[in-house]
């Protein structure tokens, strides 16, 4: 029997913003089109939802607006708090340990475990990037807070990064405002990979890129995906991309999760109403 | 006596089409059959009558409704791909089933050479090896060596089909589900996809052929089944 | 009975619940090295952004027995320190002085006296903006939550971000450093100079802030790291060969004034002096003892 190669177990995650009253469950979810309770007014952005993630795999999450893809990945991000549930961690640099519940780790060693293990990638670089900052100092960001105290080793390795997201190293001190958006999505992706996390969050990222450079950061991120096997959970409306990178795929509506399974399964025969309407719906 | 290799058992499919009305289809009714190792089976029937289903299911492409579908893994033992889960399935698409669909489903950007050696590259042989095998079997395929590092985008439907065969059968997968390999080729290239069914049984590989080309294949089945 | 002036005002001009206020955030201060901690700062007779802060902490802490001396950038004798000491000495009757060594209480803008202070001594710093986070953190209300949690992350990027721009650190004042291991704070518009005076020093720092409503602290013996990389480290102000015209001091922190000439509008020259006039003071005083004593 082979070792389990799961990275990351979540359970019963749930986000609310409300209050909550008894007959939200019988006017929210994705039966009812409806994500807010029209008596209370809470929003239940993500209900119950679980997901397993092995290691160096692909998991799409793919919905619309309001259906708490975003939502989903900030918890596992560490940067919304969740009102329940669990998320399990297995360090693939030590497969023997004991699995962590990264919702059960006092702030300081969330935000260390989010510098340190984790990278994000946001749709849009103000998100990810603090434009005040030169390029080399947005992607130095992370090494700063792991504690990296030598100026001339940071501008090595932030080179290092730069030319493997396919940004020219000579511009590393520039300013972001001079780089144009797809550059920048290189940038958050450097910046992403500068702590060689075990996991890549990617929230909408080629979203609102022109189709050229859309195409490149994909090509970027499958590139990566490869060299590195790198574990990616990856945010899109956009069934394209969905189908480029990733081999299973989550489908929510309205803050639940509706479907799970290969994505090719999810394309070529989706079960769920809502998933037949947005397979049928693509350009 | 040794388990056959596949083994399908009442399998049925039938789709809900929410979108309309919820009405229901059923491609597939109650089919069973088996496959052996080093066996070329073929599934026949009309346009139209679920044999691209069947191997659908199979591949765990469509969900089937109800039914077995045992496989004899080399790693895992006997899985039913009906209730495997998705893991599972990954794994065995990894290294024992190999699809080939009527289509290649073109990537843009991507070079035939590298998607020919996809496979070998993914199990982890280095990719310079990965094309040397692969440069052998695109000249085999009879593609020309200058579109070799262009992306199959422009090719010919004839000259992708045959790379997506070449993909499918590159790795030797222990089965290989080809769906109509040689509707969209000439005379001279259906003769390369019968000699490449022919070498892949002697490495090892059992075949299931779904196809209405009874005059190509007919002859190199050593089992059938028609729908 | 005619009254004087001053006897129409509290001991220290602000009343005994408002210093007892102040006193209370001061030992919470004390109790957390570096940690800013909000007062609710009085209206006073002096503007704000005139060291009404300095002041507060002041008023607050002095009594009838305590020598008070105030400086002004170094400087007994600027505006500022003279309305200050005045201020404080019609209220209260303490006695002034300019001697560092003499005093108890010292109310200081923008420089650290030269002569090290001794543990039963306190240094009154008059501070303008208190958050060294304000930088990288305009929002008040995420900057106290990075403090809460330690998250300094961004002011590092500021720092490399100093280097490569000018090729060195070259924060001149108000130099980031972190206290006990713990807090960032704002070093206020000392030079370079003066940070590492709040090193393991003897005497009790305290830093107030009328305008922001915040009061620090250094108490003794406290650790001071001022941030730096192993490549490009803190260093204090140097310019080579620069001597204080009255005193001949090399080792001291200078200032310099233009000298106008009142007989060639033209003319005039650049002066350098010490900045601490009082130690300046004393050195001359040295000298020229010096140079009268007999061979």
């Amino acid at each position: 029997m082979t070792a389990p190669t799961w990275i990351l177990q979540a359970s019963g995650l749930n986000k609310q913003y409300g209050p909550g009253c008894p007959r939200c469950q019988q006017f929210t979810g994705p039966a009812h089109n409806n994500s807010q309770c029209p008596i209370c007014n809470t929003v239940h952005a993500c209900v119950d939802a679980g997901f397993t993630l092995h290691q160096g795999e692909v998991l799409g999450i793919v919905g619309e607006s309001g259906s708490g893809k975003s939502t989903l990945l900030q918890m596992v991000n560490l940067a919304t708090p969740a009102d329940s549930g669990h998320i399990w961690y297995r360090e693939p640099r030590t497969p023997d340990a004991e699995p962590v519940d990264l919702l059960q780790m006092d702030a300081y060693r969330s935000r260390h475990f989010r510098n340190d293990r984790l990278g994000i990638v946001y749709q849009r670089p103000e998100l990810g990037l603090n434009m005040r900052f030169t390029v080399g100092g947005n992607v130095a960001e992370k090494l700063l807070l792991a504690n990296w105290r030598h100026v001339g080793n940071i501008r090595a390795r932030i080179r290092e990064l730069m030319e493997q997201t396919e940004l020219p190293p000579e511009r590393i001190d520039d300013a972001p405002h001079t780089f144009s958006g797809g550059m920048l999505q290189r940038v958050q992706i450097a910046k992403a990979l500068s702590s060689s996390p075990s996991l890549l969050l990617l929230d909408e990222v080629t979203s609102g890129l022109d189709l050229s450079v859309q195409a490149r950061v994909l090509d970027l991120i499958r590139r990566i995906q490869w060299e590195q096997q790198m574990t990616m959970l990856l945010v899109s409306h956009d069934l394209g991309v969905i189908k480029q990178l990733a081999r299973r795929t989550i489908v929510m509506k309205n803050g639940h999760i509706v479907e799970s399974g290969l994505t090719d399964q999810i394309l070529e025969d989706p079960q769920h109403p809502y998933t037949q309407l947005l397979v049928s719906s693509a350009l | 006596m040794i388990a056959p290799l596949l083994q399908v058992n009442n399998l049925h499919k039938s789709f809900v089409l929410h979108l309309i009305d919820g009405r229901t289809i059923d491609p597939i009714q109650n089919v069973s059959f088996s496959v052996d190792s080093n066996q070329h089976f073929l599934v026949w029937g009309r346009s139209g009558i679920g044999k691209t289903s069947i191997l659908k299911c199979i591949y765990r492409s469509y969900l089937a409704s109800s039914g077995e579908i045992w496989f004899n893994s080399d790693q895992f033992g006997m899985i039913d791909m009906v209730q495997a889960d998705d893991s599972m399935v990954l794994k065995l698409r990894h290294r024992e089933i190999g699809y080939c669909s009527q289509f290649l489903k073109v990537l843009p950007r991507v070079a035939a050479l590298d998607v020919i050696t996809e496979p070998l590259v993914r199990q982890g042989m280095p990719e310079p090896d990965a094309h040397d095998i692969g440069r052998e079997w695109l000249s085999q395929l009879g593609i020309a060596q200058r579109l070799w590092h262009a992306s199959p985008v422009t090719f010919s439907g004839g000259e992708q089909q045959r790379i997506n065969l070449g993909r499918a059968f590159i790795a030797s997968p222990r089965l290989l589900l080809l769906d109509e390999p040689t509707a969209s080729l000439d005379a001279g290239s259906k003769q390369i996809v019968v000699d490449m069914i022919q070498r892949a049984q002697q490495r090892g590989t059992a075949v299931l052929t779904v196809s209405h080309d009874l005059d190509t294949l007919a002859k190199l089945a050593d089992g059938q089944l028609a729908l | 009975m005619s009254t004087t002036p001053e006897q129409l005002y509290n001991f220290g001009f602000i009343d005994e619940d408002s210093k007892r206020e102040v006193r209370r955030q001061i030992l919470k201060a004390i109790a957390l090295p570096g940690h800013q901690v909000p007062f609710a700062s009085r209206d006073l007779p002096i503007a704000r952004g005139w060291g009404t802060g300095g002041l507060q902490i002041t008023m607050a802490i002095i009594d009838a027995n305590d020598i008070l001396k105030v400086i002004d950038q170094g400087d007994d004798e600027s505006v500022n320190a003279v309305n200050l000491r005045r201020l404080l000495q019609r209220t209260t009757g303490v006695t002034t002085t300019v001697d560092t060594t003499a005093a108890s209480i010292i109310q200081t803008r923008h420089r650290i006296p030269e002569e090290p202070m001794r543990r039963d001594q306190i240094l009154v710093l008059q501070v303008p903006m208190v958050d060294p986070l304000r930088w990288v953190e305009p929002n008040l209300e995420r900057a106290t939550v990075m403090h809460g949690e330690s998250d300094y992350g961004r002011m590092w990027v500021y720092m490399y971000e100093s280097v490569v721009k000018a090729g060195d650190l070259r924060i001149a004042t108000q130099y980031p450093v972190i206290v006990a291991g713990r807090y960032m704070m704002d070093t206020t518009p000392i030079p370079r100079w003066d940070v590492m005076r709040l090193h393991n020093a003897e005497a009790l720092f305290l830093f107030g802030a009328g305008r922001e409503k915040r009061i620090y602290a250094v108490p003794p013996y406290t650790t001071i790291e001022p941030l730096q990389f192993e490549d490009f480290r803190f260093k204090t102000e140097f310019v080579a060969g620069q001597i204080c015209a009255r005193c001949g001091a090399q080792d001291t922190f200078l200032t310099s004034h233009f000298v106008v000439d009142t007989t060639n509008p033209a003319g005039g020259y650049w002066r350098t002096s010490c900045s601490d006039t009082s130690f300046c003071d004393k050195r001359v005083l040295v000298n020229t003892t010096n140079q009268e004593a007999p061979q």
